[in-house]
């Protein structure tokens, strides 16, 4: 029998990083909350046992708040696995022990998983795991899972028979009497009776929506109500404050307190990066270096250049315009593989020659940033800014993420608290935050000219503002609360960096093949019949209304698309001289913001619904027409 | 003993938290970051957000809920 293993605890603290050392797969670790949105699954033999193990999106407690949390919740109390692994920061041993006796009280089966270990150790901690193994009734495993330490003790403990749950700690007489009532109520053979009683007692929504339709839902609700009222204190605090001392207690029996090391550079470069005096300007560094320099320099303009020259231009082209003339005899086939719209001439020379070195340079970049820990110092910085958007500091990290590839930005928009928030964040994504590609090419050919890039870039911002402000008003509802745990500033580990980035450029380039090549089949089709000359004809009066040339529609039909093929084919027209400086920056303008791509559309249709895709998709391409025509009037003042 | 909002608190000072907000969501927040009445914070920051350290855990929470937190002073 396969046995089930699921990996919970705080968010941060290492657990994507065993999971990928017991299953051999990767998937994402960063150096800040929040990083897993999805329950990951992955098989391997422990010990000669088959196992299937689950990383799951961090949770502070089983009082859960976002979306992402209660995929957690609810996979640990409906799931019945046969192992929870509580994952816990060593360093906050006493922070994290009320989660443990909340998953023994739920009658799992727990081990506790001490990681970090090493960062306890230069804190001046050490443990007492057999001790503490003693105290709690559970296995205890002290590891440090980046360095590969304690994981085989890990892996025995995971491949022995299954522990026994252990009884619940209990908590003062009158608090146990009102949770057996309700227990009572509930059927005591439910799973995780004891620790839904409790949740009921502490008022968490999530368990009284759950028990919404149950028959016994009245009669719990008034056992659960009666206790609150007999209570002179929240309940929810009393039995927090409870698990606290029980808490408190194990720790310090389990913790010995050595001379802690000093970390004097990380905390110098914490302060510094916190600060908004220092902070915002190693921000702008960051832009300048990471995006400017780094992936419009030398992704976009040197690693593009180099590819399509001395891969497509000398090698691709002439192969396949060759073997085309050898072996295809037929016109028609020989102009869907190498035309104008041509398969290889359009479709896979945009995606390899274009896109993909600039996405790659940004993905690399942008792998560094999460590893050393900056993007929540980066949200505490720009809170103020957010809270007038209606969103907070957190959703920097979509955002953030969003420069890179848009249709990843939705589904991370998923850590936001309300659904007001995710809206807004998906909407302000859709519209104005450029991904990579768009970004690259746009600084590419906008690079000649040093002041165009400070008008796109001046003019992109204005309009993220405004639609920011404008949306949060027209939009009212609930603003969550801003609040981030800043993890300490770690040195990026190579390794995952370069796994991460390849990891997320591999599934980009899969992403966007076949709708680069169903795009360049469409546009030959359209091209052979016709259509697209007509096409091209209808929408001109709307290109010259933006002071651009006809043949521009093209690249608005390829943004449709998406938007980085857009981009790619404005790149082109830039190349072959086609447009000036103000077309270009208007183009620029109205490619960045213009509709979201297809696969970004689709995310949006699966995590905001259809009816909000739609009507984002529609206000996004009138404001993007909208933004260029302002943009062609007022370019000539500056240009 | 008097208490005052967390808020007037200025960085580098220390104090034992003595009443937290009653909205249910930052009362839950908070208590999963082990912050309880008795717990002890100090201030590293105080703009743009505040930023406390509690234990190993470095936190930055915005002013509301800052201000809704409650400190002793003897
Ligand atoms: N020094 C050290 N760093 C670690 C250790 N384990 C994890 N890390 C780092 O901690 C950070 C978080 O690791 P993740 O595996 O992404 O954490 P997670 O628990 O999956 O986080 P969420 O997905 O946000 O819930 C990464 O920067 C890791 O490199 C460890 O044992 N020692
Ligand atoms: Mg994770």
């Amino acid at each position: 029998m396969q046995r089930s293993i699921i990996l919970v605890g705080a968010p941060n603290v290492g657990k994507s990083v065993i999971f990928n050392n017991l299953t051999g797969k990767y998937v994402n670790v960063s150096n800040y909350p929040g990083t897993t949105v999805e329950v990951a699954r992955g098989y391997a033999r422990i010990g000669g046992v088959p196992c299937e193990i689950v990383d799951t999106p961090g949770i502070y407690s089983l009082a859960t708040v976002t979306d992402e949390e209660r995929v957690t919740r609810e996979f640990l109390l409906a799931g019945q696995p046969d192992l929870v692994v509580h994952v816990a920061d060593a360093k906050n041993l006493a922070r994290s022990l009320p989660f443990t006796l909340s998953l023994i009280d739920a009658g799992l089966p727990v081990v506790l998983v001490l990681n970090l270990i090493d960062e306890a150790a230069a804190a001046g901690l050490a443990f007492d795991t057999a001790g503490l193994a003693d105290l709690l009734g559970i296995p205890v495993v002290a590891t440090a899972a980046v360095r590969k330490i304690g994981l085989d003790r890990l892996r025995s403990v995971i491949a022995a028979p299954r522990p026994r749950p252990q009884p619940p700690f209990l908590l003062s007489p009158d608090l146990e009497a009102a949770a057996a009532a309700v227990v009572d109520r509930l059927g005591a053979r439910r799973p995780a009776a004891r620790i839904l009683a409790l949740l009921l007692l502490a008022g968490d929504p999530a368990s009284h929506a759950l028990l919404k339709n149950d028959p016994a839902y009245a009669g719990i609700a008034a056992a659960a109500q009666a206790a609150v009222a007999r209570s002179p204190q929240p309940l929810a605090l009393r039995i927090a404050a409870e698990r606290q001392v029980q808490a408190d207690r194990l720790a310090a029996a389990a913790t010995r307190h050595g001379p802690a090391g000093r970390r004097r550079l990380a905390g110098f470069l914490d302060r510094l990066t916190r600060h908004p005096l220092t902070g915002i300007p190693i921000l702008a560094l960051v832009l300048y270096w990471g995006l400017y320099k780094f992936v419009g320099g030398f992704g976009a303009d040197v690693l593009v250049d180099y590819i399509d020259e001395n891969v497509f231009t000398r090698v691709i082209t002439p192969a396949v315009d060759y073997a085309c003339r050898q072996w295809v005899p037929w016109e028609w086939l020989r102009s869907l593989l190498a035309g104008d719209y041509g398969l290889f001439t359009l479709g896979l020379r945009y995606a390899v020659a274009i896109v993909l070195p600039i996405v790659g340079t940004f993905f690399l970049a942008f792998a560094l940033l999460e590893d050393c820990g900056y993007l929540p110092r980066l949200a505490m910085l720009v809170d103020g800014l957010f809270k007038q958007f209606g969103l907070n500091g957190r959703a920097v990290i979509p955002v953030t993420l969003g420069l890179g590839c848009g249709t990843m930005a939705v589904f991370v928009v998923r850590t936001l608290e309300t659904r007001r928030e995710r809206i807004l964040a998906t909407f302000l994504l859709s519209l104005t935050i450029p991904c990579s590609a768009q970004l690259g090419v746009v600084l590419a050919i906008l690079a000649g000219d040093g002041r165009s890039v400070a008008l796109w870039a001046a003019f992109i911002l204005a309009v993220f503002i405004l639609a920011g402000w404008l949306t949060a008003r027209l939009l009212p509802g609930e603003r969550s609360p801003f609040y981030i745990e800043l993890p300490p500033l770690r040195l990026p580990d190579p390794a995952n960096v370069i796994h991460k980035a390849y990891t997320r450029m591999i599934w980009y380039f899969v992403e966007i093949i076949p709708v680069f090549f169903l795009a360049s089949f469409l546009l030959w089709l359209g091209d052979r019949s016709g259509l697209l000359t007509y096409i091209i004809k209808a929408v001109e009066p709307l290109m010259a209304g933006l002071g651009l040339p006809a043949a521009t529609a093209q690249i608005f039909l390829l943004g449709f698309f998406r938007r980085d093929y857009g981009t790619a084919g404005l790149y082109d027209m830039a190349a072959a001289g086609l447009l000036d400086s103000r077309q270009l920056l208007v183009a620029a303008v109205a490619l960045t913001l213009f509709v979201p791509c297809l696969a970004q559309f689709m995310v949006i249709v699966k995590e905001r619904g259809p009816v909000a895709a739609a009507v984002m998709t529609l206000i996004i391409a009138a404001v993007a027409m909208a933004a260029a025509w302002v943009a062609n009037l007022i370019a000539p003042l500056f240009i | 003993m008097e208490e005052i909002p967390l808020t007037r608190l200025r960085p580098g000072e220390k104090a034992l938290v003595a009443v937290l907000p009653a909205a249910r969501r930052d009362l839950a927040r908070l208590l999963a970051f082990g912050i309880l009445p008795g717990t002890e914070i100090s201030i590293l920051q105080t703009f743009p957000v505040y930023v406390l350290a509690v234990g190993h855990t470095i936190l930055a929470i915005d002013k509301e809920i800052a201000a809704s937190i409650k400190i002793g002073r003897p």
